[in-house]
């Protein structure tokens, strides 16, 4: 066989139309279309996983700015049942001193008696009459 | 990526196919490591194809293409078995459908940046710029590794006499 420029340079132009055969592109069609298919799946499963740990951390952390945001007013006294909750512990229990007697002397008016002369008609006879008082009551 | 933006990448898909398998195929010289490759381009065109221009995507697939078959060839050994050309179904020219598979099994020989060279202006019938672009090289090289591989080719042809 004979080869000239004009040969080669249109058997270089037939290879133009020479397609790959048709089941070779399909191949490589479905390999491509299930690779990036497994690939969105997997940004879906490892991307969306950390992204809610993020959105969790983050609510957690603003939580309480946002509580103090949303309540301005202030809070009324604790109720008495929560009182009894917030009792302090009992203090450690000290020895028991030792009681000590105290006489207390209570203060009673002195007796006083106060005479009462009744002279009468008969010189000789003289009437006393004595009067008590106890305090203060006569 | 929505189910639209997943259409127009099947889109894209479909439309390049077969111009990246047959650019890698002739590359290559092997139909199964063609595939590898344009395996390859389509899921890198897929992680860019959103940040590409319309009118320099050609150019991209072209320069991804050659790339992926450049670095193929690197790895590949010497005792790599080519797949040899199928023979033609019989047609109405014998002789030019046989001139067409002696061409194609000529290619194998040539040095890789030649063949790059004439497949993609030849063959996949872009300028002389445009193949420059791809192959990252000044036009005037172009010119002349075309040259050089014609040549090559036709001394290989004439041997196989």
């Amino acid at each position: 066989m004979k080869w000239s420029d004009e040969d080669i340079e249109l058997a270089l132009r037939d290879l133009r139309c020479d397609d790959p055969p048709p089941g070779a592109l399909a191949a490589v069609r479905a390999q491509v279309l299930e690779q990036t298919q497994r690939r969105r799946a997997a940004w879906w499963r490892w991307g969306l996983a950390p992204g809610l740990a993020a959105v969790a951390v983050l609510a957690v952390v603003l939580w309480p700015r946002h509580s103090d945001a949303v309540l301005p007013e202030p809070q009324p006294p604790p109720a008495p049942a929560l009182a009894e909750v917030l009792v302090p512990a009992p203090e450690p229990q000290r020895p028991a001193a030792p009681v000590r007697r105290k006489t207390v002397k209570l203060k009673t008016p002195e007796k006083q008696t106060e005479f009462i002369r009744l002279f009468t008609d008969d010189p000789d006879v003289v009437i006393y009459w004595s009067l008590e008082t106890k305090g203060g009551a006569e | 990526m929505t189910g639209e933006q997943a259409d127009s990448f099947e889109t894209l898909l479909l439309a390049q196919e077969r111009k990246v398998l047959r650019t890698a195929w002739r590359i290559l010289g092997s139909l199964e490591d063609a595939q590898d490759v344009a395996q390859e381009v389509f899921l890198k065109l897929h992680r860019h194809w959103r940040r590409l221009d319309p009118v320099t995507l050609e150019g991209w697939l072209y320069r991804t293409t050659v790339n992926a078959c450049f670095d193929v060839l690197r790895k590949r050994t010497n005792d790599t078995e080519l797949t040899t050309e199928p023979a033609m179904p019989p047609g109405e020219d014998l002789e030019r459908d046989e001139r067409r598979r002696l061409v194609a099994e000529g290619l194998k020989a040539l040095p890789e940046r030649e063949r790059a060279a004439l497949v993609l202006r030849e063959i996949e019938g872009l300028s002389t710029a445009e193949t420059a672009a791809v192959l990252g090289v000044a036009e005037v090289t172009v010119r002349s590794q075309i040259s050089m591989a014609k040549a090559r080719l036709k001394r290989w042809l004439e041997e196989r006499r």
